[in-house]
């Protein structure tokens, strides 16, 4: 099967699983109590009258199965509703806030990626080694800790102790600077949440990459290597690396999606206007179309990614094959 | 040798340091060296302010919660605002007559004032956004203004409102938070919900000008140079930073990447102690005052329908512990339903239950529940708002404390959407604890609590289904009183006969606290549920002289 044909059918597959996400997200969220209006309004006895004018001017005085119907035919014609709480399509919403979640999110995969790879090559040379302990420990802090407490407490030392680092947003506000000094701006403001949201990310990679590399070590082709005559270099670099680097791939993969609820609370400790915070104040607000919105466009980026790490199986070991 | 090099050292330092002085003085900005600056305001600066969430929408015509007012009050204008008494002064409006029989208000505009797009402002501005915006689309507005029976514009800046019936608080209604001035040119004719105007360029009238919104993170106001007001606002800029977690926006505070934080719901309550030792800042009690107690189910639980189990259990609370402790001590220790923050209103001789656990003891045998095994008599729910710091850490004492009396309670910890269904809609639970805003005036924050008309299964409306009709005679009575004294008297009596019923147990009035860094000054209290930002000035900014400014 052809790469392009392969792409095709993978994407109507997912069109099932789309439907599923809208119909269970939906219902799930129709099934936890709370009213959008009243939490629309605050505290204040709003009239009745009003009340009611805004359950239909949101469509909410429709049966629910009437509403899930008419919420399947927008998103067939491409729109995403309107949102109750910032009155604006929700399309325009969430897109508003997709720069800054991929702003943090990509630099948090690759950093993690790369240095949990780095980090189980350097591992698994010689395991259990002073330097495999040491980074074993430090994989399993990685692993253990709350995101949302190394963030705040990465801004109690950098933020407030040391002030190095700002604690808030994605630039200084009312700074307006622009070329590099705007970038090196935006680069201190990212590294207190990169460091937070990458690090249970980093140490699974590190993990996953050292017992694939423990693995692939065993193999006759890694023995064959080593007999003729390269270099230890040459072996993990040539031989291992790409071998071992399959698993991880796929973790990288998965990754993706745990990113994504990581960022819920790492954006809402850092101030970080992407969508995590978004998904987590629509659901605060029960901004309903915003909340399924988010959770379409979230879905769409995690099949996407799925999607392209299928691709790279094929770059990596040449034996996969498109089956029909 | 050694006594020459020593003075010809200190010679040189003593060269030394002169020098330097004199450098410092002649580079220096002299304010930078002024210490504390008090006195006449100064022009410049940019405020930074700490808030919670992005404001939905810049339109306080169809929305008016505190979020959104932090935001367009500074844009958008009133037909007057209130001081730290509630007493109201001159905004939009210069001068204002009540008839005697309270039934017509009549405003003189201020001349020359200008829309931000440099459309002049018009009586016809003030008829439309009551007729329809305000009054139409606005929650808030809709209570408040649904007693005005017509509007008239006899001229250009002349406005008659004309009443159904007498409404005491009415001006306090007229401020730019309840009653803000739309302009008419821009929303004339259009869907006022997707008017573009509501998000991107808002056309207000007041002292700051809208610059940028970045939803998420910050949206920037600028000063408006042909602000009515002569010579305000004093700031450059006010930028209003969104940063949704408590903890982080203490921390925002303390590294300066924030200036202030104002109102209620952006003050980090659980960081108080910590900010209190910071030096470079001032923490005050806005003054805007508010309820916090124990509210009763009262055709819920037949237990809590007993008065004397609700006496018993005033009687076994310590408030000044649970303000202490609970509270952190930010709030006063309160005995009626109208806290002492509306002091022309608040009685102070109503009956009063010291905590006294014999008391309570005798109070419950009598009322036949005598303890049983393991000591307790009868077990109630007690339902709160979680994340809510008014209310976390005081349930956690009144259950202790109750628990003395022998009174096992259960906590209901709801998120605040389902605490608003299951008490205030479906008034599914036996005591509930959190703060009501009670606003400056009782006939806006109080007596929709405890009217028998308030019994409407809606949000902050009469969820403990009190009702009793002298109670509803009097709060009627003082809404169409012409004369304060019988209004004052007739509040006096409503407390005195709540505190015999105890629909309520009164604990606390919550202090709203504001935090501003010492460089700004200016900040005012107020009973308002903002802050006016054109009051405030930066220390370091370039000084003005008296008329060059107009003062409040």
């Amino acid at each position: 099967m052809s790469i392009p044909t392969f792409i095709l059918r993978r994407l109507l597959h997912t069109l099932p699983l789309f439907l599923c996400v809208i119909v269970f997200n939906f219902i799930l969220i129709h099934l936890a109590p709370g009213d959008p209006i009243q939490a629309l309004v605050g505290e204040f006895p709003a009239p009745e009258s009003y009340i009611t004018e805004m359950r239909r001017a949101f469509g909410l005085d429709q049966p629910l199965y009437i509403q899930l119907l008419l919420y399947v035919k927008n998103i067939v014609a491409g729109d995403f509703g309107f949102s109750f709480y910032y009155r604006q399509p929700v399309l325009t919403v969430i897109l508003d806030r997709v720069p800054a979640t991929l702003q943090l999110m990509l630099p948090a995969l690759i950093f993690s990626a790369i240095v949990g790879i780095l980090l189980g090559i350097l591992s698994a040379r010689q395991p259990f080694s002073l330097s495999d302990n040491a980074i074993s420990a430090f994989s399993l802090f990685g692993y253990c800790v709350p995101a949302f407490w190394l963030g705040q407490m990465l801004m109690v030392i950098f933020s407030i102790e040391l002030s190095w680092l700002p604690s808030q947003g994605t630039k200084t506000v009312g700074a307006d600077l622009e070329g590099l000094p705007d970038f090196l701006d935006r680069i201190t403001h990212l590294l207190l949440p990169l460091a937070a949201l990458a690090i249970r990310h980093l140490a699974v990679n590190a993990r996953m990459m050292r017992s694939s590399m423990l693995e692939v070590a065993n193999e006759d082709f890694v023995r064959v290597a080593r007999a003729k005559g390269l270099a230890e270099k040459e072996v993990i670099a040539r031989h291992m690396v790409p071998n071992a680097l399959m698993p991880v791939v796929t973790i990288i993969g998965v990754d993706i999606g745990f990113l994504f609820t990581g960022s819920v609370l790492v954006e809402s400790v850092f101030g970080w206007p992407g969508i995590g915070r978004l998904m987590y104040e629509s659901i605060v607000k029960r901004d309903y179309p915003v909340l399924m919105g988010n959770f379409l466009i979230t879905t769409a980026i995690v099949v996407a990614v799925n999607l392209i790490v299928d691709l790279v199986y094929v770059w990596l070991d040449p034996r996969v094959k498109y089956k029909k | 040798m050694k006594e020459p090099l020593c003075r010809q050292n200190s010679l040189r330092n003593f060269v030394s340091a002169v020098s330097l002085f004199l450098i410092l003085l002649l580079v220096s900005d002299s304010d930078l060296f002024a210490g504390p600056v008090e006195g006449n305001p100064r022009k410049g600066g940019t405020l930074i302010l700490g808030m919670t969430a992005d404001p939905s929408t810049l339109n306080c015509g169809i929305e008016s919660s505190q979020i959104v007012a932090m935001v367009t009050s500074s844009i958008y204008s009133g037909l007057i605002h209130l001081d730290e008494e509630s007493n109201p002064h001159p905004d939009l409006a210069q001068s204002w007559e009540i008839s005697p029989d309270g039934l017509v208000y009549t405003f003189q505009l201020r001349e020359n004032v200008k829309w931000h797009d440099g459309e002049p402002f018009t009586s016809a501005d003030v008829k439309f956004s009551f007729e329809n915006l305000v009054g139409k689309y606005n929650a808030r507005g809709r209570e408040a203004y649904r007693n005005i029976k017509a509007i008239e514009t006899p001229g250009p800046l002349t406005v008659k409102i004309n009443l159904k019936k007498a409404y005491s608080p009415f001006l306090g209604v007229l401020t730019a938070h309840d009653g803000c001035i739309m302009p008419k040119h821009v929303f004339d004719g259009t869907d006022v919900f997707k008017n573009p105007h509501n998000d991107a360029n808002p056309v207000g009238s007041g002292p700051f000008k809208f610059k940028e919104w970045k939803k998420g993170s910050h949206v920037t106001l600028v000063r408006n140079d042909n602000y009515f007001k002569k010579g305000r606002p004093f700031l450059d800029s006010v930028i209003f930073r969104i940063i949704p977690n408590a903890a982080t926006r203490a921390i925002a505070f303390e590294t300066g990447e924030i200036n202030a934080i104002f109102a209620s719901n952006s003050f980090p309550y659980q960081h108080v102690d910590r900010l209190k030792k910071l030096r470079n800042a001032t923490i005050k009690d806005i003054g805007s005052p508010s309820l916090i107690g124990v509210h009763f189910n009262l055709k819920g639980n037949p237990i809590v329908a007993k008065k004397e189990v609700r006496m018993a259990i005033a009687h076994a609370i310590d408030k000044k512990f649970v303000v202490e402790k609970g509270l952190r001590g930010v709030g006063k220790v309160i005995d009626s339903v109208i806290p002492p923050g509306i002091p022309w209103a608040y009685n102070a001789n109503v009956p009063k239950y010291p905590f006294d656990l014999n008391k309570a003891n005798a109070l419950l045998d009598e009322a036949g529940h005598p303890r049983g095994a393991g000591g307790m008599r009868f077990a109630l729910r007690l339902a709160f708002e979680a994340g809510n710091d008014n209310a976390e850490r005081p349930v956690q004492i009144l259950r202790e404390q109750l628990k003395a009396a022998g009174i096992e309670i259960k906590l209901e910890r709801f998120e605040r959407s389902v605490m608003l269904e299951k008490v205030f809609q479906k008034y599914d639970f036996d005591l509930w604890f959190g703060p009501l805003t009670t606003r400056g005036h009782p006939a806006l924050g109080t007596a929709r609590i405890y009217t028998s008309s308030s019994i409407t299964g809606r949000p902050f409306t009469n969820f403990t289904r009190y009702s009793n009709p002298k109670v509803d005679q009097l709060f009627d009575l003082a809404v169409s009183a012409t004369k304060k004294a019988d209004m004052v008297k007739a509040y006096y009596e409503v407390q005195d006969i709540l505190l015999r019923d105890l629909p309520t147990i009164p604990v606390a009035d919550r202090l709203q606290l504001n935090i501003i860094k010492d460089q700004f000054k200016g900040a005012l209290t107020s009973t308002e549920t903002y802050e006016r930002l054109d009051e405030i000035w930066w220390v370091q900014g370039t000084p003005l002289k008296e008329g060059d400014f107009e003062r409040d």
